[in-house]
């Protein structure tokens, strides 16, 4: 065939072309396939999720050795498992996997052969017992074991494939460009041919042939990178912890594996096939629209009209005016491309704006609190100083690096009822809780054994040196202390019962003790504080005040925000006084009886992240010990769960930019190819290099600016619509118009995503452009002429 | 006195065994207010000539003196604003701009300059150009004849010091290729403009002062027109 003998030609002379357009197949069909070994990896995961919750597509449970024989024997079994029943009662559960597509329906089969053949009435059974056969209908499905499961397969294929084709439709573009750029070098040839007597379906056909021979090259070559590429891909989201966001189980990381699909491949090298004859196909469809003497003459390439007055006009004079000009002879690619960029800038910014507000939503309260501690603790030290074991078995492990932690007891005025906080604090939390800003350091109070006041809202009085208060010496009565410790001990016992019982589940033991059983830490704490009020002794002790300060957080005019001020009430009768943790070691302890009032914290900051599961594990296995607040934890959850948003999202807007660069690409350096004998009459007539690099910069100048602009209106309209719909629906008060997430943010991140799309644009046009100059003047010209 | 001086100029195209000689040793001058014509069958390095002197194509050798300036001693830069004011080309096939209308491509050189276009000289050149009620309109909305005398107009409106012409009637039927001729021979007149013209038709040729006609690249006659 001669089609295929001048496409082999062609191929074998024009290397440059080919070697670009079989790129284009290579990018095009590399898209593709990473897509669809995508959608094989979510699939296998999935479906290895299904199996790590039951190994079986069905398991018949407590038959008898007669029915296991039977259900051995069925012909649908592809594999078997038999097990003993728990019960013990000398049954047989059978797990059973079924050969694909062996049954038409699997409630059906399940009926007949429960009911037929193992002689189990289901109907028989009441909702509350459990069944005889427990199905794994998700897994079933995902190993196609019935008519039903193929055809949700079917379904879902379909629907992913004609994601894939919108994507397909648009990045068909980058494959269009590559031979139309070929067929226009070749324009002149075809009408040659067409006027030496060949058809305009074998011209056609010359161009599907060229697109079928580079399609032998560029198809393997793209599938194989696409699998390269996607598993660089799932690589990156299971680093980012991924895995474990989507799946809760423990064995996340064995089911979260990589799958290649050869029927996901062969759709994907179908589709990438079938895409580049299309474009081969439409390309020969365009170059046999032109007569043969149009062809030759290259003569149809006219403009009917234009628009007079511009804004690039305006802006940058003639050379602007040429462009938007320009523009607009391909008006409807110029449209496409405005709007996809418009869209993927709105996107990028909007959703980093998004991602930003969120992690200020979950970081701002951290922010706020004025603290930096990864876990909170609390622990059951029941004597004045008990607080040092706790310590003494954190620091063993290794896993932490700082303590905050302090011991608050109470004090009341001797002439009034004006209560007082005194906190004993460690040198770390005493830094944290006076913001580095106490007027007084932790080793002079030490060193002088004396406190530091706390007034709240009363101005500081300076004159203030000595207070002479009653201290409530915490001692409960025999009788409740008796009451505790016998309830402590028997709720100790409980723990250990429970924790052997399940051996691997340490910290949900709390929070059965929690719901159920006597908790030492809410009702000690209770006990013990009403032992407190109504039985302790008091002693009149005079605390020597080093200095005194309103509040310690500067730029924050709620007293209430701060740890310090935290015990201040509203009328300020609180009041505090802080000490050092040493002072209290040195004896001050002794002001307060033989039990420390719970009121204590410790919140500690781990080594590193990667020790933060051990150091969870490590605290729940003592029982002296309780989590509160694993904010490292917490957030790092928030974190991940945001991440996998965050990366879903950036997706979608890589897709979509990468559509949008891919059409402002083609439509800037076709637009170059096409007019090269256009632009080199305009260097005929004197336009200089530097005039026609100027020309291109607008050219990318006009795509970005449109975008930008279209871009940020988009941004601003979207953030306005969404707080006036929380304002309705009252989700956001009106006040907090504009702080949700700030109108300037996205304004700023489209205009370094557009300065990259400048960029792009500019490369885009100037690459042909430099590629065109190294031919000479004449030859551009004769390039159609 | 000479306007252009050429002197031994040579072009070559390819290497070794495909090596071409498109114009070899070519000498000539042309004293201002010349109308001259370039003759020769078809590969003798007409065009070639005339992109060389226009300043489109560098020679291989020999040089190109238009007012005693060596015009390819001028780096790019300078060669496009070169060809911008100093000479001006006619296509056979236009070459116009198709998004400008016909008045834009005529001033493009002069706007290209940062100059602004005197309206007095515009309305002048489109009343010889016959192009006055048309002023607006695009190439497509242009017959060919029109089309050339735009490119005329192109050519002329930076009164340029030499017009070049490649088969500037070689697109058009005869009733247009008589109008064209006779717009050259006006402006050349009226304006004392120095043209070269490349054609194939000898009846074209006969209309100028002088007739150079090539072979292989060689000039092999150079004569003033006595008939006109």
């Amino acid at each position: 065939m001669f089609e295929f003998l001048l496409a082999r030609r062609y191929i074998k002379t024009q290397k440059r072309h080919s070697a670009l357009t079989i790129c284009s197949i290579v990018v095009a069909v590399t898209l593709m396939s990473m897509l669809f070994t995508g959608f094989a990896t979510l699939l296998g995961c999935l479906r290895d999720a299904h199996y790590d919750q039951k190994p079986y597509h069905m398991c018949f449970i407590g038959i008898t050795s007669e029915q296991a024989d039977a259900v051995k024997k069925l012909p649908e079994v592809e594999s078997y498992n038999v097990k003993k029943n728990e019960l013990g009662d000398g049954t047989y559960d059978v797990e059973v996997m079924f050969k694909k597509q062996s049954m038409k329906d699997s409630f059906t089969y399940l009926q007949t052969v429960a009911g037929e053949k193992l002689g189990v009435s289901l109907q028989d059974v009441p909702y509350w017992v459990p069944a005889h056969v427990d199905s794994n209908t998700q897994l079933m499905n995902d190993d196609l074991v019935d008519d039903s499961a193929r055809f949700r397969f079917v379904q879902m294929l379909c629907i992913f494939y004609v994601f894939i084709v919108i994507i397909a439709l648009t990045l068909r573009l980058i494959i269009d460009t590559a031979f139309e750029v070929s067929s226009k070098e070749r324009e002149r040839q075809f009408g040659v041919l067409q006027s030496v007597g060949a058809t305009p379906k074998q011209i056609v056909r010359i161009m599907t042939a060229e697109g079928l021979m580079l399609s032998a090259v560029g198809v393997p070559i793209g599938i194989i990178i696409g699998i390269g590429c996607a598993y660089i891909a799932f690589k990156q989201i299971v680093g980012n912890g991924l895995a474990d966001a989507f799946f809760t189980s423990d064995k996340a990381g064995d089911i979260v594996r990589f799958h290649i699909s050869p029927l996901m491949l062969v759709i994907a090298a179908v589709t990438g096939l079938a895409w580049v004859l299309f474009s081969a196909y439409g390309t020969g469809m365009r170059v046999i629209r032109k007569s043969p003497v149009e062809a030759i003459s290259a003569r149809s390439n006219t403009v009917k009209k234009v628009r007079r007055r511009t804004i690039m006009g305006l802006l940058f004079g003639w050379v602007g005016k040429l462009t938007s000009r320009n523009a607009r002879r391909q008006k409807k690619r110029f449209i496409i491309t405005i709007l996809s960029l418009t869209l993927s800038l709105a996107m990028f910014a909007g959703i980093g704006s998004v991602m930003s507000a969120v992690t200020d939503a979950v970081t701002g309260p951290i922010a706020e609190l004025g603290r930096d501690f990864d876990m909170s603790l609390d622990y059951s030290c029941f004597d004045l100083t008990g607080y040092k074991k706790s310590l003494d078995y954190l620091e063993k492990s290794g896993y932490f690096s700082k303590y905050y932690f302090g011991i608050t007891k109470n004090a009341q005025a001797l002439d009034s009822e004006r209560r007082y906080y005194v906190m004993y604090l460690s040198r770390d939390e005493f830094e944290a809780t006076t913001y580095g800003k106490a007027p007084v350091t932790y080793d002079e109070l030490r060193d002088s054994g004396s406190y530091l006041y706390i007034t709240g809202a009363d101005e500081p009085d300076e004159s203030l040196r000595e207070l002479e208060l009653k201290v409530f010496e915490s001692i409960a009565s025999d009788e409740v202390k008796k009451d505790f410790e016998e309830r402590y001990a028997a709720a100790q016992a409980a723990k250990q019962e429970a924790k052997k019982n399940t051996a691997d589940n340490a910290g949900s033991d709390y929070e059965d003790d929690d719901d159920d059983g006597w908790d030492p830490y809410r009702d000690g704490y209770i006990e013990l504080v009403k032992a407190t009020k109504e039985t302790c002794k008091q002693s009149n002790h005079t605390f020597k005040i080093a200095a005194s300060c309103k509040t310690i957080v500067p730029d924050n005019d709620n007293p209430f925000d701060i740890d310090a001020n935290y015990y201040l009430d509203e009328e300020h009768q609180y009041k505090c006084l802080i000490a050092t943790i040493d002072q209290y070691e040195a004896g001050e302890y002794k002001l307060y009886g033989n039990y420390t009032s719970p009121i204590t914290s410790l919140n500690v900051d781990i080594k590193s992240p990667e020790v933060h599961e051990k150091a969870v594990k490590y605290v729940n296995q003592n029982s002296d010990i309780k989590l509160w607040w694993d904010m490292f934890g917490e957030l790092q959850k928030v974190r991940t769960t945001a991440g996998a948003y965050s990366i879903a999202a950036k997706f979608i807007t890589g897709l979509i930019a990468l559509i949008a660069i891919v059409n402002m690409i083609n439509i800037v350096s076709t637009g170059i190819v096409n007019r090269r004998s256009e632009l080199a009459s305009l260097q005929c007539v004197g336009m200089t290099r530097g005039q026609l690099y100027k020309m291109a910069v607008i050219e990318g100048l006009q795509y970005t600016l449109f975008a930008a602009l279209g871009a940020i209106a988009l941004c601003l309209l979207g953030i306005f619509l969404t707080e006036t719909l929380l304002i309705a629906t009252e989700a956001m008060p009106p006040e907090s118009r504009g702080k949700l997430i700030s109108y300037t943010d996205p304004v700023w991140r489209v205009l370094a995503a557009s300065g990259f799309a400048f960029i792009v644009s500019v490369l885009a046009a100037v690459i042909p452009l430099r590629t065109m100059q190294k031919t000479s003047l004449i030859d551009q010209i004769r390039s159609v002429d | 006195m000479d306007l252009m001086r050429i002197e031994g100029l040579c072009k070559t195209y390819g290497k070794g065994e495909n090596e071409v000689k498109a114009l070899d040793n070519v000498s000539f001058t042309v004293p201002k207010g010349q109308m001259l014509a370039v003759i020769g069958p078809s590969g003798s390095g007409k065009s070639t000539l005339l992109h060389i002197l226009g300043g489109v194509d560098r020679p291989t050798a020999g040089k190109v003196f238009l007012d005693e300036q060596d015009v390819f001693a001028q780096d790019n830069k300078n060669l496009a604003i070169f060809r911008r004011r100093q000479v001006g080309l006619i296509y056979q096939f236009y070459n116009l701009i198709p998004v400008l209308d016909a008045e834009e491509n005529i001033t493009l050189p002069l706007i290209m300059d940062g100059r602004k276009p005197d309206s007095k000289h515009l309305d002048e050149l489109l009343d010889l150009l016959q192009l006055k009620e048309r002023r607006h309109h695009l190439p497509s909305q242009l017959s060919g004849g029109q089309q050339q005398r735009v490119s005329i107009g192109r050519a002329l409106f930076t009164s340029p010091g030499v017009i070049l012409a490649d088969e500037p009637t070689g697109n058009l039927d005869s009733r247009n290729s008589a109008e064209i001729m006779k717009l050259l021979q006006k402006s050349n007149k009226e304006y004392d403009q120095t043209m070269i013209i490349i054609t194939h038709d000898e009846n074209i040729a006969l209309q100028c002062d002088r007739i150079i006609t090539l072979s292989d690249g060689k000039i092999v006659s150079d004569k003033l027109n006595t008939r006109k």
